[in-house]
């Protein structure tokens, strides 16, 4: 059974259809990416999934329950973290301060303790700079403490919304090394990119978004290779 | 950031100096007033800015800690005015009440103010509070004229002409007890679990949304605590001024009152403090100029807009109105607070 799986998806703002009925599923331990354009979709999706936007009809069931239903704070607590687009920070907290405010839904301190350790050592730059200002960090250093935050959720499935997005490309590797990393420790992953390439490279299977619809689908491997992936995204 | 003075006291002193000083200030002010130095004009201008600085405050808790913009403060101070009011001159006939039991009432009378006042805060926070954006904004311009044309309209508590003889029980011990405690309450509320979820509002509504910081409930919660201050502000309004009319607690009030809180500065209780005395103190200390004194003190906040746009006391907070902040690092921001969160 797949760990989260959306049917038929129609999402709206106002008369505009962003999502019209797209279906998909992340399998436990996948990293599975969406792909697409600009006004593809593909935000409006995770932002649905995560309950800050209302489905129009359709279902998005996270191991076995149904999210359409549910607030924001209640998906998180299942276990969904969003790493939402654009590095937002709490800019005027400490670092740290912004990250235990990712550990808030957990109860346990020896857990918190944990999770800070962990993130810790998967950004050692981060932990540089614990008691700094947020808003003071770096555009790098911002989406670092923003995933390293979504981290401290504990959750199971990781969606990042264009993690890429404004970063200088030896950043970009750096970033995405981590979310390969992250993805190896078991956590499944859903990921949005629009740069194809990366995104291909770094997920196993990959669904690609056009004008809100799903147009192709398939191992990541075999879209890399896709003589229309190629001529629309990849740009070879 | 360090607050070097505050460091290098003795435990005890800093943690009891405020309180002393507040019994200080309070001796002196006593031997001033009794000395006819601070003469009963001075002294109305004192108790005005102690309320003032009450509904600052509430109102920096919505619009300066968690971001949202309620522009019809003055609404529930009438709410609370008149709440208390019918309470100690309606309820209990104010002139027949018994010596011992004056303090009492007016107590009760407050609490029902700011009751009445929170009550109506939930009631139009909730629906508008759901959403995301500045329908807050709208909603309570809207509110602050409703409930002044209600008001206008109910004749038992005098409709337009206002209610009067209502007894002045708001001396200045009990003006000063009420400011101090609500800042006291609201610097502990501000560095409790709830007041880094109001900031995290404030700061990125979305991120806290994704953080699983139920963004609703806290926002309403913020709303309504400052509607409940606000009602005891004008409750004891009421009480220093004996007389109340619906007309008195218009847009304009409301406007002052955001004035008060940007030109101190939002974001900051000291600030509030600072706003609301220095902009309680102002108009009257310019009286001398008669029909200028608008005209300069409208100067005066273009100039504080322009040279120090985040507000007087922007975004800074003076020691005691602050928790050390290098001690919040060691607790966990969420669930229990005792031991620290690093054993080591």
């Amino acid at each position: 059974m797949p760990m989260l799986e959306v049917k038929d998806l129609y999402v709206s703002y106002g008369a505009i259809n962003a999502v019209k009925g797209i279906s998909f599923e992340v399998r436990k331990g996948e990293t599975v990416a969406l792909i697409g354009s600009n006004g593809a979709g593909k935000s409006t999706t995770l932002r649905t999934i995560s309950g800050l936007e209302k489905a129009k009809s359709g279902s998005i069931i996270f191991q076995g329950q149904e999210l359409a239903k549910l607030k924001p704070y209640q998906i998180v607590e299942l276990g969904i973290a969003h790493v939402p687009e654009g590095r937002r920070v709490f800019p005027r907290m400490s670092v740290k301060e912004n990250l235990l405010m990712g550990a808030n839904i957990i109860k346990d301190r020896a857990q918190i303790k944990r999770d800070l350790e962990r993130v810790h050592e998967i950004f050692p730059r981060l932990y540089e700079r614990m008691n700094q200002q947020a808003g003071t960090l770096s555009g790098g250093e911002q989406q670092m403490l923003s995933l390293g935050r979504a981290l401290m959720t504990n959750g199971s499935l990781l969606m990042l919304d264009e993690p890429s997005m404004g970063l200088a490309p030896i950043l970009v590797e750096e970033i995405f090394n981590i979310i390969r990393r992250i993805s190896e420790e078991g956590t499944s992953i859903l990921l949005i990119e629009q740069n194809a390439f990366l995104a291909l490279t770094t997920s196993s299977r990959a669904y690609v978004l056009e004008t809100g619809s799903i147009i192709m689908q398939g191992k990541s491997s075999d879209l890399l290779t896709d003589e229309r992936v190629k001529d629309a995204y990849l740009g070879a | 950031m360090k607050t070097t003075n505050a460091k290098t006291m003795h435990p005890l002193l800093r943690k009891f100096g405020p309180l002393l000083g507040c019994i200080v200030f309070y001796v002196v002010i006593m031997l001033l007033r009794k000395a006819d130095i601070i003469n009963g004009y001075y002294m109305q201008v004192m108790l005005f800015a102690g309320v003032n600085v009450l509904m600052t405050a509430s109102l920096n808790l919505v619009n300066g800690f968690t971001g949202q913009f309620c522009i019809g403060h003055a609404g529930f101070m009438s709410l609370g005015a008149y709440g208390a009011a019918v309470i100690t001159t309606m309820v209990f006939k104010s002139n027949s009440i018994p010596e011992a039991a004056q303090i009492p009432v007016f107590l009760l009378g407050l609490l029902c103010g700011g009751i009445v006042a929170a009550i109506v805060g939930a009631l139009i926070g909730i629906p508008s509070l759901k959403l995301k954006g500045d329908y807050l904004a709208i909603v309570t311009l809207a509110f602050g004229e409703i409930v002044r044309a209600l008001l206008r309209l109910i004749q038992p508590i005098g409709g337009a002409r206002g209610m009067i003889g209502i007894p002045n029980y708001a001396n200045f011990f009990w003006i000063m007890l009420f400011v101090v405690l609500t800042l006291w309450l609201l610097r502990n509320l501000i560095y409790s679990s709830y007041g880094r979820a109001f900031i995290a509002i404030r700061d990125n509504e979305i991120a806290a949304d994704a953080m699983g910081i139920n963004t609703t409930k806290y926002k309403i919660m913020s709303f309504c605590i400052a509607a409940f201050i606000a009602g005891v502000a004008g409750g004891l309004y009421a009480h220093v001024l004996s007389f109340i009319q619906p007309d008195s607690f218009g847009f304009v009030k409301s406007a002052d009152y955001l004035v008060y809180l940007y030109a101190g500065g939002s974001g900051s209780l000291t600030g509030s403090v600072v706003g609301a005395v220095l902009l309680t103190i102002l108009p009257e200390v310019l009286r001398f100029l008669a029909t200028w004194r608008l005209v300069l003190y409208a100067i005066i906040l273009i100039a504080v807009m322009l040279y120090r746009s985040e507000g007087l006391i922007g975004g800074k907070e003076v020691p005691f109105l602050r928790i050390k902040r290098s001690s919040l690092y060691e607790q966990p921001l969420f669930g229990r607070k005792k031991n620290g969160l690093s054993e080591e």
